[in-house]
């Protein structure tokens, strides 16, 4: 038989079946997202996230789905984990069958008994009221895969919008509640890449559209551009908004605030030296962690501050890495720093970045130490508020690639879906959900 | 006692400077004798004391090593104090003092006492690097600067202050002081004297392209370094190794670095390419042209590919005319494997012909026949394949035996030759034969037959490709409630020969025989999965949609919704494939097609990268 001859006949055979079978398959055994009954047979469902769940990550889009749907939920800290408890939804249900993530069906009963389980431990149980509109700032045509937190907000399946310099100057950060940053370099210089990918595209055409946007907001350089930016992300935080960020940023937006008319970039970033006593020049009340740093004056040496413990472009004062552990907290009297470090692991392998950990010594006195490395002289993960808002920062590039270089292939978030170190970056962006009311401890 | 004002080193070199020039200045033979007997006497008559104090240091020696090994660093620190109160120049004390000053925060202690030992043992290379390395474990890098300056002083000719200063520094992390310090060693003493160092050191702070550079200067002076050289840079990361090679093959004319260029491309697995350099620039010595043939069969005896198996054929082949007769009739038998695996038959046959390899040879040419044996079959030459198998019968061991019987029935069983490929399996019983009697079967139509082969034979035989592939068609022959089914034994001869139309055409017959509780949406599911392979989408989903209709609840079904998915995806109907992929997690959430569904669905959502 001919090769159209056979096609001919079997869709012929076919089309009457196909089409019935399309019908079917169009009738999909789960209900719609509008549908929300709850199942009568256990009204509520845990998603566990102690060693029993299959999914860590995607369970953290599956609560914030179910938030956005309206649904209630609560943050279960310190229990199974961090575990959540939701109302047995259909669109729930059907969200953690599709996505993977392990539920466990629970009566009333049982939620009794695992409220009287909270009540007489180190445990709290957080209403998530409603889900935060996110954003981060990342320049327009950047894929998602060289920031952890955008790519963890992908594979979690929770929505952001990216916003840019223009977006921030022009006001729209209001329209957010959670703000990310990554490895920016609030200084404006680059991240000193020149020092070794001079000539590549990819910095050149960064430095291009760095002064493109610095000229088009009338302003004379991209120092300037940035610490604008920096300016206006810390009135976000005064006036009630959450900031998380990681990496260069958390560094770089500190000495950004603090050197407020002080010149502390290098010639290459606006055509003029660093002042040289610009570290005596700051002005660290500006700022929200940090005091007392000194700059790196040297144009030439791939760090910016004393206020990163690892250096790890500096190799005469590079570190190698440990691990760092997780605070424990009272959930009852501190559901902030409790619900920020929810995590089924208390023990997380460290990370590099171009800002890896944050000198003790360097933290103003208010700030809460989330992780440390245990006898060394620098922290990982901190957390404060200023005004009416908070910021979170954590050292490192990427949790799931400790040794991250410039062309490194991505990393796939299908292969740590149980992350410790993603977990802390999620915990971050569900923790503005809690209720207002559990945040004034 | 009084002690010589010179160190016993110094005199024993004066002496041996006397005694040369008393054989070459007759004139002056007897005042250096007399010079020379005084100096041996004054030796002699120190030797005894010398003796007794040398055993007493060892004694406290001992002693402190035995506290620091308990933890005792203070009362250690002492014991050694001691020794070099009497012999200030004593190394091991010196670096037993380095050792527990370190642990109880003291170093700076030690700078007194070595440059008092440097004082009397100025030349002294151990103590002068461990100076350089107490200052720099003071952080004082200045005085490290100093100190190495004061050796080269002392030592001008001597490449060691450079090389000891470098290694210090480069411990710390503190690779450019390091290339510093070897650089300007360098510039004194010629590129020469540090050339390896610097090679080593530009490797370790991974500058791959700049360190091949530096190794070709190496091996350009000591050829017989080149192993090394290329040991070294072997390790270099893919996306540096392009660079490194502009860099090596970028100097016209440089024969050792084209070589150093192709044994590098030889350990990377790119034998193909690294050929016609180490061809082109082989040297005119035959030995030393040996040398090289020989290490590029060695590099290249794990290659995998066909190209790479016929490049070490033809440096083999190579290699046997320059060796003597003796190691070139064996260089001539690995020379016709390697064409063999190349699929080269008539290479391989010439070079079995070399070396004697006739109807009378032993056993030593065996491996190479049976290379050539499995070529022949693999290439569909069944007759010529089972002709040398019954005429080496005797000769080949056991295993080779057996599998190449095995390699002979495939080459009958994919000609349709199914008596011929069943009389060649008869002598074996094991699982091996069991497995390939089970694909014959199949290709009859037998299913019943093939159902008991292939469970005889199991996942336990065969690479684990193959025993996957037996083992999914085993479990598609189990559902078809038929034993026998010509039309699909057709469809899948014609599978093993390539050729898919006709196999889809044999498939969709058995089909059609086949009632809906008696596997037709397994087979038509599996025909789905035949046209999905080659792209043939249209036909692929027609197929599935059929296969679904028969049968969407079964065991079958899963697995032909995620094949439909597949074809959705790669037809660019993105929104369906996900769908599709989401009735397959809800309505079979036990199924093993789960989690390649729900990874598709991420990579279609564009959450994950591809």
């Amino acid at each position: 038989m001919r090769r159209r001859d056979f096609l001919r006949a079997a869709v012929a055979a076919g089309a009457a079946e196909a089409a019935a079978v399309r019908a079917m398959l169009a009738a999909a055994p789960a209900a719609s997202p509008a549908s929300a009954a709850p199942s009568a047979a256990a009204p509520s469902l845990l998603l566990p996230m102690d060693d029993a769940q299959s999914n860590h990550l995607k369970a953290y889009g599956v609560t914030y789905r179910a938030l956005q749907r309206g649904s209630r939920a609560e943050w279960l800290l310190n229990y199974r984990g961090g575990s959540f408890l939701l109302p047995a939804e259909t669109a729930t249900e059907r969200d953690a069958a599709l996505t993977g993530v392990t539920v466990e069906p629970t009566s009333d009963g049982d939620v009794v008994a695992v409220r009287g389980e909270i009540q007489a431990n180190n445990m709290d149980a957080v209403p998530l009221e409603k889900a935060p509109k996110v954003a981060v700032y990342v320049p327009p045509n950047t894929a998602p895969w060289d920031d952890a937190v955008t790519m963890s907000l992908e594979y979690a399946g929770i929505e952001y919008q990216k916003i840019w310099d223009p977006e921030v100057l022009g006001g729209r950060l209001k329209d957010f509640e959670w703000l990310h940053l990554h490895h920016e370099d609030f200084t404006g210089q680059f991240s000193k890449f020149y020092l070794t990918y001079s000539g590549a595209f990819w910095l050149s055409e960064m430095v291009e559209r760095n002064q493109e946007t610095a000229r088009r907001l009338g302003l004379p350089n991209v120092p300037a551009l940035k610490k604008a930016v920096a300016r206006e992300i810390r009135r976000f935080v005064q006036d009630g908004g959450f900031l998380f960020a990681m990496c260069t940023a958390t560094e770089t937006i500190e000495i950004a605030l603090a050197g407020e008319g002080v010149d502390v970039a290098a010639p290459y970033a606006d055509g003029t030296s660093m002042d040289p006593d610009a570290s005596a020049k700051l002005d660290w009340s500006r700022s929200f962690a940090f005091r007392g740093v000194q700059l790196e004056q040297s144009s030439a040496i791939a760090s910016f501050s004393d206020i990163d413990g690892h250096q790890v472009n500096n190799p005469p004062k590079r570190q190698p890495l440990g691990a760092f552990t997780l605070f424990n907290f009272s959930a009852k009297i501190d559901p902030v720093p409790t619900m920020l470090v929810q995590c089924h692991r208390q023990v997380v392998p460290d990370f590099y970045g171009l800002t890896t950990s944050f000198q003790r010594e360097r933290l103003k006195p208010d700030v809460t130490v989330l992780a440390d490395e245990p006898g060394a002289p620098w922290v990982k993960y901190i957390h404060g508020e200023s005004q009416k808002g908070t910021w979170t920062y954590l050292g490192g590039h990427d949790p799931e690639d400790p040794q991250h270089q410039i062309g490194d292939p991505p990393t796939d978030l299908s292969l740590h879906a149980n992350s410790p170190g993603y977990r802390l970056i999620l915990n971050n962006v569900l923790f503005p959900a809690a209720k207002k009311r559990e945040l004034k401890t | 006692m009084r002690r010589p004002e010179r160190s016993n080193a110094e005199v024993a070199e004066h002496a041996e400077n006397a005694e040369v020039n008393l054989v070459t200045a007759p004139r002056e033979t007897i005042n250096r004798l007399c010079v020379l007997c005084a100096l041996c006497v004054l030796c002699v008559g120190t030797s005894a004391p010398r003796r007794a104090l040398a055993q007493a240091e060892s004694r406290v020696l001992a002693e402190a090593g035995e506290l620091e090994r308990l933890g005792r660093h203070a009362d250690a620190a002492a014991r050694y104090r001691g020794i070099l109160r009497t012999e200030p120049t004593s190394v091991p004390a010196l670096l037993g003092l380095e050792r527990v000053f370190t642990s109880l925060e003291r170093l700076d202690s030690l700078v007194p006492l070595v440059r008092a030992a440097l004082a009397r043992d100025a030349l002294n290379q151990t103590i002068h690097s461990l100076e350089l390395r107490v200052w720099f474990a003071l952080g004082h890098s200045d005085s490290v600067t100093a100190a190495a300056r004061r050796w080269i002083a002392l030592a001008p000719r001597s490449p060691d202050p450079y090389r000891e200063w470098a290694f210090t520094v480069a411990q710390r992390g503190d690779l450019a002081g390091a290339k510093r310090a070897l650089s300007e060693g360098a510039s004194r003493l010629g590129d020469a004297a540090l050339a390896q160092d610097l090679a080593q050191l530009t490797t370790l702070a991974g500058e791959w392209t700049e360190a091949a550079r530096q190794w070709v200067a190496v091996v350009r002076g000591n050829p017989a370094l080149l192993p090394s050289a290329t040991g070294s840079l072997t390790r270099a990361p893919a996306v540096a190794r392009d660079e490194m090679l502009s860099a090596l093959l970028g100097v016209r004319g440089d024969s050792t670095s084209r070589r150093m260029a192709a044994d590098l491309l030889a350990g990377w697995g790119r034998a193909d390419e690294a050929w016609p350099l180490l061809d082109a620039t082989l040297p005119q010595d035959p030995n030393a042209a040996a040398v090289l043939l020989q290490r590029f069969a060695e590099r290249t005896v794990t290659a995998r590919s066909r190209r790479n198996a016929l490049v070490r054929g033809y440096a083999l082949e190579r290699l046997a005319t320059l060796v003597d007769a003796a190691a070139a009739g064996r260089v001539r038998l690995q020379a016709a494997q390697a064409y063999a695996d190349a699929g080269d038959l008539a290479a391989a046959q010439r070079m079995l012909e070399r070396a004697g390899a006739g109807a009378e040879a032993g056993g030593a040419v065996a491996p190479a026949m049976a290379s050539l044996i499995r070529a022949l079959a693999e290439q569909g030459s069944a007759e010529e394949a089972e002709r040398r198998l019954l005429a080496w019968n005797d000769r080949l061991s056991g295993d080779d035996r057996e599998t190449l019987r095995q390699a002979v029935a495939w080459a009958w069983a994919r000609r349709g030759e199914l008596d011929r490929a069943e009389a060649v399996l008869a002598p074996d019983s094991g699982v091996a034969a069991a497995a390939v009697r089970g694909w014959i079967a199949l290709y009859r139509g037998d299913l019943g037959l093939a159902r008991e082969q292939l469970r005889a034979a199991g996942p336990y035989t065969g690479s684990r490709e193959e025993a996957t592939r037996r083992m999914s068609m085993l479990v598609l022959v189990e559902r078809i409630g038929t034993d026998r089914l010509p039309e699909f034994g057709r469809a899948m001869l014609a599978l093993a020969r390539g050729d898919t139309m006709q196999a889809l055409t044999d498939l969709e017959a058995a089909a059609r025989k086949l009632s809906l509780a008696s596997g037709r949406a397994d087979v038509l599911g599996f025909a789905g999965e035949v046209a999905l392979a080659r792209r043939d989408y249209q036909a692929a989903e027609d197929l599935l949609v059929r296969a679904l209709a028969a049968d969407s609840v079964g065991p079958a079904a899963p697995a032909a919704e995620l094949a439909l998915a597949r074809v959705q995806a790669e037809t660019g109907r993105t929104e369906v494939a996900i769908h599709q992929l989401e009735h397959l997690i809800l309505a079979h959430p036990q199924s093993a097609m789960v989690p390649q569904a729900r990874r598709l669905r991420d990579r279609l959502r564009g959450v994950v990268p591809e």
